[in-house]
């Protein structure tokens, strides 16, 4: 066990024996030793389930914006306690953005800071380990830095670090959680620039090239939603592209149901695939942190964060503006300035 | 809708380097076969043999999509000078053979042959299923996830199939379990008469293979067990993480709800069957806006009632023929399995 998972643990059971928090919700061990799985622990003695390892891939943001979803309230839920969550760098992002929204305010939570030296991507050390017949059974992991050292069956076998760890630890410029109540580990310095050269790539294609990529990334799609529901800011209660999910009350009128849009229907079908991710690409235009949570949760492989990344990019050369990163910046998409660089704005 | 009663099953082997030719000379059908495109395993209709991947633990989408497609044209609806408007159906007569086919996702099959025939003769997937093939290829390397001997299948079950084949070695051994399995035989002269050699290689797989499924629990208890966990609080905890997006029903074998719904264009219209799920949460809404199943919690439940107990009330089987994809998919690790370890210690 390292200090810092240590160290939450003991915070989180003082959190919850002095009752300032209803639950926190952190990482536990997984199905298998590749994964750890969110959890929510709301007992003292329960803490020794929280875990921090490199497997902790999760954002967790969402679910603070869940919890206000609920229809019905369970009674513990009634009391206006704050949550403690545990927030990785990247994620830290999209918690600062719901707080620029306010969809979240800062006294409903209790956030834990960490530092992070990057998270595995199972698949990718999934497939490393099957090519050598390497058991999973036994495995264990440490990090030497540059390479992370996997034990199993005794054995050791050494990886390089960038080889196996999400696309997005590679050019992160953020390894510690931007805003903390407390904060675990040592500060990591970083002078990491954002890689846009997978987008590049992408862009470089003629057009006709370009929609072949996207409609056969898109032909994929199932429309399982797993991507809109895991993202930290997709969290509209009424989406547009969902037609069945609107919001309808009892005190919802007839005429207000007749006239509720189906901008989408459930066939899958390329059109209607292509208008669900366009869509909510546009709605998330300049509040996407690119956490990569779209694209790790996508069971169809599709490259969801080409599209994330290349809407930073174009948030940041239109507008200079980056998602996430100041509690008091105004939403991209509801500001006006005269010295935006973009040259359609003149 | 087993064509199986009278006809007495017979074993055949074939050498590797004659499946090709076998294959081609079935032209009257479509063939769908596991295919890898950048690492993701499908089902797909292949022009060439040489498409087809057999090193595969399994799909990522069950092949149930062919019997039952995600989106179904029901009906199409054009405007017609005399009458005013003309209806066509689609005739479903395409003949279609599954090749590669895992046994725990042939027995899902057998499992919506029940639903779609029983009560009511639902003529759209009976129609197609009457012209599919199964042919199984049994699993000589099942994933970590797989749990399918734990609810009453096997690596090596014929539940659903045609013809079972197995990797032994230059040669699959070829077990014919019915007749349409057997007219297919007839049209080649690439298979040949078993040794006792053969079939004792062929064992010996099936039994390694069983083996290798080291975790069995008994999920048999369940149906009895869950009629009073109803109210119990273990689906508000185990459900908190869950994200109520469709993948795990998605890429369910046995998962089968629908939704029909009417898509006009400007002067034509259809009625297109797509799947469902009853994670989303507009699965249940009422025109009332009332929802009988508000929380993620009530739909968690419903999921698993619905494998472990509705089903087995219904058909005197299990839901769930234990592929592990709910588990190897859920973006939150969900894990099916501890869950119904921990149910049946109750
Ligand atoms: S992007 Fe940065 S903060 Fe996020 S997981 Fe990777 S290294 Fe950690
Ligand atoms: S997660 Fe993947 S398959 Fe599911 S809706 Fe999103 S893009 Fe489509
Ligand atoms: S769109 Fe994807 S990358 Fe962007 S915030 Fe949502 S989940 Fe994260
Ligand atoms: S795949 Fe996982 S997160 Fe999605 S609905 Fe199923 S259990 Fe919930
Ligand atoms: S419930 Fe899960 S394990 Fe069972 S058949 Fe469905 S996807 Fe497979």
């Amino acid at each position: 066990m390292s200090d810092i998972e240590g160290n939450i643990q003991a915070k989180v059971k003082k959190l919850l024996e002095d009752g300032m928090i209803k639950y926190f919700i952190g990482y536990e061990s997984g199905s298998d030793p590749l994964h750890t799985t969110p959890c929510f622990i709301k007992k003292a003695e329960d803490v020794d389930k929280i875990v921090w390892n490199p497997f902790c891939v999760n954002n967790l943001v969402g679910y603070l914006t869940d919890d206000k979803k609920r229809e019905i309230k369970k009674d513990e839920e009634k009391k206006t306690k704050s949550i403690g969550i545990l927030v990785k760098g990247c994620d830290s992002k999209s918690l600062v953005q719901l707080l620029s929204e306010h969809k979240i305010e800062k006294n409903e939570v209790v956030i834990f800071g960490v530092s992070c030296n990057g998270v595995i991507n199972p698949k990718k050390l999934e497939k490393l380990l099957n090519g050598k017949s390497i058991p999973l059974d036994s495995l264990t992991l440490q990090s030497d830095g540059k390479n992370y050292i996997v034990t199993s069956d005794k054995k050791k076998y050494s990886f390089p670090k960038d080889k196996i760890e999400m696309d997005k630890c590679r050019d992160c410029t953020q390894p510690n959680t931007l805003i903390y109540d407390e904060f675990f580990g040592e500060k990591i310095k970083t002078d990491a620039k954002k890689d846009y050269t997978a987008v590049e790539e992408i862009e470089a294609l003629p057009l006709e090239k370009r929609w072949e990529f996207w409609s056969d990334q898109f032909a994929k799609c199932i429309r399982c939603s797993a991507c809109r529901n895991v993202c930290p800011v997709c969290y509209c209660k009424e989406c547009a592209v969902d037609s069945a999910d609107l919001v309808i009350t009892p005190q919802t009128t007839s005429v207000e149901k007749a006239n509720k849009m189906p901008w989408l229907e459930k066939n899958v079908e390329l059109a209607e695939n292509i208008f669900f991710h366009l869509t909510r690409m546009m709605h998330i235009a300049g509040r996407c942190i690119n956490c990569g949570e779209c694209e790790r949760a996508c069971p169809m492989n599709i490259r969801l964060s080409l599209l994330t990344k290349k809407l930073e990019k174009e948030v940041k050369g239109m507008f200079d503006y980056e998602a996430g990163i100041d509690v008091e910046a105004k939403p991209l998409l509801s500001i006006f300035e005269e010295g935006d660089p973009g040259e359609f704005i003149k | 809708m087993s064509s199986s009663n009278k006809f007495k099953k017979e074993d055949f082997v074939i050498k590797k380097k004659d499946v090709s030719q076998f294959l081609k000379g079935l032209s009257d059908y479509t063939i769908y076969a596991p295919h890898n495109e950048d690492d993701t395993i499908l089902f797909k209709a292949i022009v060439n043999p040489d498409e087809i991947t057999l090193q595969f633990t399994n799909s990522v989408k069950p092949p149930k999509h062919i019997v039952l497609p995600q989106t179904e044209t029901m009906l199409k609806i054009t405007r017609d000078k005399e009458k005013g408007y003309k209806i066509d159906e689609p005739e479903l007569k395409e003949k279609n053979i599954l090749f590669g086919i895992r046994p725990c996702d042939a027995k899902g099959i057998a499992i919506l042959d029940k639903v779609f025939s029983e009560d009511y003769e639902d003529p759209y997937y009976t129609k197609r299923r009457k012209n599919t093939i199964l042919i199984g290829f049994a699993c000589i390397d099942p994933h970590r996830n797989c749990f399918c001997t734990s609810v009453g299948g096997s690596p090596d079950s014929t539940d659903g199939l045609d013809m079972l084949w197995t990797d032994i070695g230059d040669r699959y051994y070829v077990s014919v379990l019915t007749k349409k399995g057997m007219e297919l035989i007839k049209k080649s002269d690439t298979f040949s008469k078993v040794t006792s050699k053969n079939t004792k290689v062929k064992d010996q797989v099936h039994k390694t293979a069983n083996d290798k499924i080291s975790e069995k629990f008994n999920a048999d208890a369940l149906p009895k067990k869950l009629g009073n966990m109803f109210e119990d609080k273990y689906w508000d905890n185990m459900s908190m993480k869950c994200l109520g997006c469709g993948s795990c029903t998605y890429l369910c074998p046995t998962c089968y709800c629908f939704d029909i719904n009417d898509i006009e264009y400007r002067d034509k219209a259809k009625r297109v069957r797509t799947w469902d799920s009853c994670q989303f949460s507009s699965y249940t809404i009422h025109t009332s806006g009332h929802n009988p199943r508000p929380n993620k919690e009530n739909r968690m439940r419903n999921r698993i009632y619905h494998k472990y107990k509705y089903h087995y009330d219904n058909y005197n089987v299990l839901g769930c023929v234990g592929c592990g994809r709910c588990i190897t998919y859920c973006p939150v690790d969900m894990n099916i399995k501890a869950t119904i370890k921990e149910l049946t210690k109750r």
